[in-house]
């Protein structure tokens, strides 16, 4: 074919700019280490990316509010560590307490101990994160949750929702425990039903909370101490149980000290020797706040005892407030061990979240990385090609049928 | 020049034509580099032999006339295919600007996105917390600034576009009346040379060349040697040595929308629909299946985000425990763009409204109107939406009504409705304390402490605020409220003052009807007396059935009220346990709305609940980067041709220097050896006149 100066010279500089081109696109993705430049490079790539960029960003988050959440219930673990310690010494105190050997006076100085625990415990009740939030305000972290009125009565302000946090896809977390939860969910007695005395007994029958046997039906009962002919001592002493309608569940039978009592899925005790008419109210367990518990001891323990029946009301107040207070201790390991649960839960989403992370991150890189092997093997291969363009223009520039004439 | 044989004669001949032949060479050499030029060629011939008995005697030869080495085909050639690489590579340059601008990690709307669920997760973290609100708030006004600037590169670039289609128009004008004057140069050069006017038509090629770059033509050959010039469905640009204009102007439909007109010598008409080929036909492929496309895509993602955030936001409490406000502009404010075209005879003011937003896509509509008739169809694919007669009128499968606020339409009356195409400009945050910002739920529910059974009551979604539930005052639930168990099986729900609350139902249902029976509680307090199961009287009661295995929804109660959100109670209660449900009142530290929307983020809301916003955006840029893609690689295609036809028409029409070297010297070779004749002549004369001397 034949072919002009000017396509010779135009082919020659097209030559050198197609190079120029690639060489500088090279350059470029050598430069920002990347194979994917433009969405116009590879669009599909570009959207995955989009995409995988956005569930990237969204994971990093989940760890950050993993952190948050760990970092809180850390702070909730170490106060509610504090929580047990103070229910121990005070569990203890009340033990001790409870013992023969102890006056009146010693008594009270039990009292005014278990007093402070209690204002530290309520302390531990209150206590605030970082950014001013009460931890166990449920979603009132702005008020003060626990306090006590001018009637002596412990009020809670703040309410019994938990919060949450997204730590992956499809797992929402709580990161905190309500005062109801912790501190207020506590029931008297064995946890079921709760047995008093009534405040005129006579005798000194102190109680054991027993434990339900079948089906409780939440009645309310009452056990009367009888005796046929209160005149004659050796006439046995008889109980019987009659519920709130008056009805008589159970006839009258021998009393006999440590026995078990048993009727409509209760099981009771009583040992001491409690007296004709007295008589013992069995009820289903009811919620009481731990703060309450403290204080009805301290009230029981400050009370000067004298009489048989002053010692047997203490023991039974003392014994139920221990059971309260094991109640409560239970009910703060079960929250413990809830939160353990839930950091466990977390180190491991956390784990799962940093590999699914570094997946994504391998993801976008294998999709816009640049290999800068085959970058630079390029790169060399475009160097060469220009160079040897530009040669090729200088030598053909050189031929020329007018260099031989004359 | 004297009788044949003439010797001298012959001879001065060939050196007039070697004369003829090196000028012919120079003027090749000298427009080596010259666009358009053809190398000319002189063509001789041998004159007319002086007839003589049998044979003939040669008088030497003529230079028949110069010609240019020329390809008709080619020419054309490489005039529609410059003009399809022009279109191209117009489109690419800019399509690629909008390319970049939406894929850029730093100017694109993707990381701003991110950015702003990212801080709704810090304010999940700390509801109450001051400075992660404001910086949820500071990331919103950043993604609105990303959507505003994102358009406003839209609109930048239309304004460019527009202006470049007109200056373009100038060109072509331009170069449209030198085609003319070239014609009239023409014909007058052929006029008075007889020789055909090699340069002037290699000049109005190298014209036409440049129009067609600008925009397609088609051309037709004359037989007077003019040109006639063709553009949009054969409109004559150019005819003979007159030509007529293009002009740009706003349509009538919509002012921003440009029309390309045509001004013949008595009418007018507009050809918008048939140009292509060339710049002006790449830019207006790139308006229309790039740029309108794409703001319009991105407003729908505003939309969607203001529609679905506020939506949820509304649903939520403040910090002041106030029900939440929008977040962003209402979807309202972002209402569609309808423009009425301009030639509109009727004074009807329309609005359209998003209705919703599953449906809503980035398409424009138009609305035309004949003899009570009205028509709306879809423009991207011309499909009929729908046909009415009367307003409002809703299109549920578009997501948008159109209403009728004043006014009447006139026979023929047409308007444009892009829903979706002010979306990123408008939109804005509408929070400006971040107080304000609705992160709690506006209900809590609680059980009792008093309560003796294991049963629990659980939150559920909240669904809509705007119920009498939260009517009577902010700040407060009416009624709050109470759930109170009758029995195991069976509970009521308590109003404000502890009334049980009646629940009337139309008919009995079975289940109830065995209920009752089996343990024989009056629960009802009317029976159907007249033994017609069919016209069973309204039933009133208050005694709601609770079923404990599975727990049950309690809201809608059964005879349908709806509060607008849903409470579930599980568990075993027993009598006399109660639950209150209430208005979250201080419960500023929850976090629950605040978790709903940063879901938002991935939840399939645009669309008919497939894509999410980023989905959105990722189609979005593919589809950009698609096009880009294709018109790159058309573009280098083109290019390709290009390049391969102009060395085709180089090889046949293009100077060659080696063969001019070649040709010089063999001109001059002719010229020396005709030279060479006269000097023998000469010398063949003086020999003569030595002989009479």
């Amino acid at each position: 074919m034949r072919v002009s100066t000017n396509q010779i010279q135009m082919g020659a500089i097209n030559a050198m700019l197609d190079q120029q081109e690639g060489l500088a696109r090279v350059q470029q993705q050598v430069a920002t280490g990347k194979r994917v430049i433009t969405p116009a490079d590879d669009p599909v790539a570009i959207a995955q990316v989009v995409n995988l960029q956005d569930s990237l960003r969204r994971t990093e988050q989940f760890q950050r509010n993993i952190d948050n959440a760990v970092g809180r219930l850390t702070l909730e673990e170490g106060v509610l560590e504090g929580v047990t310690q103070i229910l121990q010494r005070v569990r203890e105190l009340a033990v001790y307490a409870n013992n023969a050997t102890q006056t009146n006076d010693t008594r009270s100085y039990i009292a005014e101990e278990i007093t402070q625990l209690g204002d530290e415990l309520l302390g531990q009740a209150n206590t605030m994160d970082s950014d001013g939030e009460f931890l166990f305000a449920g979603s009132k972290g702005r008020f003060k949750p626990f306090s006590k009125d001018d009637k002596g009565n412990f009020l809670y302000y703040g309410d019994d929702t938990q919060r949450f946090v997204r730590v992956g896809p499809r797992r929402q977390i709580a990161i905190n425990d309500t005062g109801t939860e912790v501190f207020r969910k506590i029931r008297e007695g064995n946890g079921t039903f709760i047995v008093t005395e009534s405040l005129n007994n006579q005798g000194s029958g102190v109680l054991d909370q027993g434990s339900s046997k079948g089906h409780y039906d939440f009645g309310t009962y009452a056990l009367i101490m009888d005796q046929k002919d209160n005149l004659n001592p050796n006439e046995p002493l008889t109980y019987r149980v009659i519920n709130d309608k008056g009805k008589e569940i159970v006839p009258s039978t021998i009393f006999s000290e440590g026995n078990a009592i048993t009727f409509e899925g209760v099981q009771m005790f009583i040992l001491g020797e409690p007296e004709p008419g007295d008589y013992f109210i069995i009820r289903p367990s009811q919620h009481q706040d731990v703060f309450t518990t403290l204080q009805k001891l301290v009230v029981a323990l400050k009370d000067s005892r004298n009489t048989a029946a002053d010692h047997a009301f203490l023991h039974n107040e003392v014994n139920r407030a221990l059971a309260s207070v094991d109640t409560a201790m239970g009910k703060v390991l079960d929250v413990r061990a809830s939160i353990g649960t839930r950091l466990n839960a977390l180190d491991s989403q956390k784990g799962i979240n940093e590999a699914f992370g570094i997946q994504l991150k391998e993801l976008i890189s294998n999709i816009e990385d640049l290999d800068f092997g085959e970058a630079i093997s390029r790169l060399n291969s475009r160097k060469v090609g220009l160079e040897a363009s530009q040669k090729a223009f200088v030598k053909v520039q050189e031929i020329s049928l007018f260099n031989h004439l004359y | 020049m004297g009788a044949g044989g003439d010797m001298l004669g012959i001879s001065v001949s060939g050196v007039q034509a070697a004369q003829r032949a090196l000028g012919t060479t120079g003027h090749n050499i000298a427009n080596a580099n010259t666009e358009g030029y053809s190398r000319q060629k002189v063509n001789m011939e041998a004159r007319p032999p002086t007839t003589r008995g049998r044979g003939g005697i040669g008088n030497g030869v003529v230079v028949n006339d110069v010609s240019r080495v020329y390809d008709d085909f080619l020419t054309g050639q490489v005039r529609s295919i410059t003009s399809l690489s022009a279109s191209m590579d117009f489109n690419h340059d800019y399509t690629t600007q909008v390319d970049n601008m939406l894929a850029d990690t730093k100017a694109g709307l993707a990381p701003s996105m991110q950015d702003f669920f990212g801080s709704v997760n810090g304010v999940a973290n700390n509801p109450s917390s001051t400075s992660s609100r404001q910086v949820m708030l500071g990331a919103a006004r950043s993604l609105i600034d990303r959507f505003q600037y994102l358009d406003e590169r839209f609109d930048v670039i239309r304004i460019a576009a527009n202006k470049n289609m007109k200056t373009l128009a100038v060109e072509i004008n331009e170069l449209a009346s030198s085609i003319a004057a070239m014609n009239h140069r023409i014909i007058t050069a052929s006029e008075i040379g007889g020789e055909p006017p090699n340069d002037l038509q290699d000049q109005r090629d190298q014209l036409l060349k440049e129009l067609s770059e600008r925009v397609g033509i088609r051309v037709t050959y004359q037989s007077d040697g003019t040109m006639n010039v063709y553009i949009g469905n054969g409109q004559l640009l150019v005819v003979g040595q007159r030509a007529s204009k293009i002009a740009i102007e706003g349509t009538p439909a919509d002012p921003q929308q440009m029309d390309i007109i045509f001004q013949g010598p008595d009418s007018k008409s507009i050809i918008s629909r048939f140009v292509s080929g060339g710049k002006l036909g790449g830019l207006i492929d790139f308006q229309k299946t790039v740029l309108d496309r794409s703001q319009n895509e991105l407003g729908l993602i505003a939309i969607g985000i203001s529609k679905a955030f506020n939506d949820q936001h509304k649903l939520g409490m403040d910090i002041h425990s106030a029900l939440g406000g929008s977040f962003f502009t209402e979807t309202e404010k972002l209402s569609p763009q309808v423009l009425p075209n301009m030639d509109n005879e009727g004074n009807a003011i329309i609005s359209a409204k998003i209705t919703n937003i599953d449906n809503l896509s980035a398409s424009e509509y138009k609305l035309s109107y004949f003899q009570g008739d009205y028509r709306l169809i879809r423009r991207d694919d011309d499909k009929l939406i729908g046909e009415f007669s009367s307003f409002p009128a809703e299109f549920e499968s578009e997501g948008f009504s159109l209403h009728l606020d004043r006014g009447a339409m006139a026979n023929l009356d047409s308007l444009i409705i892009r829903p979706t195409r002010l979306g990123a400009k408008r939109i804005d945050v509408k929070v400006d304390d971040v107080n304000k910002i609705a992160a709690a739920s506006p209900v809590r529910v609680e059980a009792s402490i008093d309560n003796l059974g294991t049963g629990k009551i659980i939150m559920g979604d909240v669904l809509d605020t705007n119920t009498p539930s939260f009517a009577l005052k902010k700040g407060a639930m009416t009624p709050p409220f109470a759930i109170r168990f009758l029995d195991e099986n069976h509970f009521e729900l308590l109003d404000n003052t502890g009334m049980p609350i009646p629940i009337t139902r139309l008919a009995l249902p079975e289940e109830s009807k065995l209920l009752q029976h089996k343990d024989g509680r009056e629960l009802y307090e009317h029976e159907a007396e007249n033994g017609d199961d069919e016209a069973d009287p309204p039933v009133v009661e208050t005694a709601i059935f609770y079923d404990r295995v599975n727990g049950i929804s309690i809201f809608p109660t059964p005879d349908g009220n709806e509060p607008g959100f849903r409470v579930s109670l599980v568990g075993e209660p027993v009598k006399g346990d109660t639950f209150r449900v209430e208005y979250n009142e201080d419960g500023t530290t929850d976090n629950q709305n605040i978790i709903a929307l940063s879901r938002l983020q991935d939840k399939p809301i645009l669309a008919n609940g497939t894509s999410s916003f980023s989905d959105v955006y990722a189609d979005l840029i593919t589809r950009i980067g698609t096009k880009t893609h294709e018109l790159e690689i058309n573009k280098k295609a083109q290019k390709l041709l290009l390049n391969q036809v102009v060395a085709k028409r180089e090889s046949v029409s293009g100077v060659n220097m080696d063969e001019e070297a070649a040709n010089l010297v063999r001109y001059q070779k002719l010229f020396q050896a005709n030279a060479q004749i006269i000097a023998v002549s000469q010398k063949m004369l003086d020999v003569l006149m030595a002989s009479f001397r």
